[in-house]
């Protein structure tokens, strides 16, 4: 699992190639490709 | 005689063909000044026991008759929301002082549905040009013995479409200062924005059925109907369902500690089909005098339950028909003045800026042949 970050989300890959879900930091929601979310405080 | 010659002079416009423009907006709110809705200033915020009612109803509708009935071209909007006590407590308490003086449990059952479009309506019956249901013109109360029925739809383009949905219990302890959420909610919105969205549909689409039936005789008329009985479609609107649960932790069944997320839920666009906010109306209309007309009418609101209103009419002006209102939930009084062209309609609980109930209609009629 990779970690891309962008200016307020973070995209994770599987695989260095595929996008699985994003982080919103601002809302501190991690959301996969299937819509499926939960939310995380990670601390950033 | 009196009565029938005036209703023949301020009915005129139903003889004839007439173009009718009518311009009309209703808004209530419980538990907020109109004026506040904006929710700018929560300090006004005053919660009545039950459920809490707050509507907008408006609308720009121009009609004319066609093939035995009337045709009209209407944009409207219309948001209707439902909600507990406790959630307007919680808003409150939340939103100005930020936690409560003690201990607080709130019940959590909130109702939203609103839309905004334009399109065509249609209506027939064996009284097409006047609204059965309304009293938004000038024909009297007491309508000529017999049978009465109208039945029409909407069909409207919809450019707005939101609902939202949330049940649940929350609750405030005063000694560690905090509050518990255990709530579950259903959002859709067509402005709503998620990750991996895909694109959908740019607008959706209403078709609302209504319906009145109504039974005269010389002293009386009882009368049922229904509006806006139908569905709101839109394919694939962005909708999200999700849990919010302060209970973040518990144990396994080794008692280790396992964390769960404060919200979780699932983001998804299909193609939706939302029941439109129907309400029936049961209606009593009888004569008091020779000029004077009274009515009774029960109106139920989907969510949330009934509305009664009363009516009185005098008819005594030669070709002007008066009507006050009075909504009991609203605590509103109206007043409605129509000539053979014309209706003006106010209506408002209190006359200051802090009003929570107001009504205009305005409306106007080109005679044609």
């Amino acid at each position: 699992m990779t970690v891309v970050k962008g200016a307020a989300t973070t995209d994770l890959l599987y695989n260095n190639m595929s996008r699985v879900g994003t982080f919103n930091s601002a809302t501190k929601l991690l959301t996969f490709t299937n819509g499926d979310f939960i939310s995380l405080d990670a601390g950033t | 005689m009196a009565v029938s010659a005036n209703a023949q002079s301020v009915n005129a416009q139903q003889a004839g063909s007439a173009l009718r423009i009518e311009l009309h907006s209703d808004r209530h709110s419980d538990a907020l000044p109109l004026a506040q809705l904006d929710g700018s200033d929560l300090s006004t915020l005053a919660p009545r026991s039950g459920r809490n009612l707050a509507y907008l109803r408006d609308e720009v509708r121009l009609s004319a008759p066609l093939a035995g009935g009337q045709l009209a071209l209407l944009a409207r909007q219309s948001a209707t929301l439902v909600a507990s006590r406790g959630v307007v407590e919680l808003v409150a308490a939340a939103g100005t002082t930020g936690t409560p003086a003690t201990n607080a449990q709130y019940d959590i059952r909130l109702r939203y549905t609103g839309f905004s479009g334009a399109g065509l309506a249609w209506r027939t019956g064996n009284t097409p040009d006047t609204d059965l249901a309304e009293s938004s013109g000038a024909e009297p109360l007491l309508r000529a013995a017999g049978w009465h029925w109208q039945a029409g739809a909407q069909g409207l383009a919809l450019a707005r479409l939101v609902w939202r949905r949330v049940d649940g219990q929350a609750s405030f302890a005063a000694g560690p200062n905090n509050y518990s959420f255990d709530l579950a909610s259903d959002y859709a919105d067509d402005r709503q924005k998620f990750p991996f969205q895909r694109g959908f549909s740019a607008y959706g689409t209403a078709l609302l059925l209504n319906a009145q039936l109504a039974h005269c005789g010389d002293a009386a008329c009882f009368g049922v109907g229904v509006r806006d009985l139908g569905r709101l479609f839109w394919r694939g609107l962005p909708r999200q369902e999700a849990t919010l649960s302060s209970s973040t932790q518990s144990y396994d069944a080794d008692g280790f500690v396992i964390y769960k997320p404060l919200v979780q839920g699932r983001y998804m666009q299909i193609n939706v089909s939302q029941t439109a906010p129907a309400t029936v109306n049961f209606d009593a209309n009888w004569r008091v005098a020779s000029d004077w007309q009274a009515g009774l009418r029960a109106e139920w609101l989907m969510d949330f339950g009934w509305l009664p209103a009363a009516q009185l009419q005098w008819r005594g002006m030669e070709g002007i028909a008066w009507t006050a209102s009075w909504r009991v939930h609203e605590r509103r009084l109206g007043l409605q003045a129509a000539g053979e062209r014309w209706v003006v309609r106010v209506a408002t609980d209190q006359l200051s800026a802090g009003a929570h109930s107001r009504e205009l209609l305005l409306a106007w009629s080109w005679p044609f042949h």
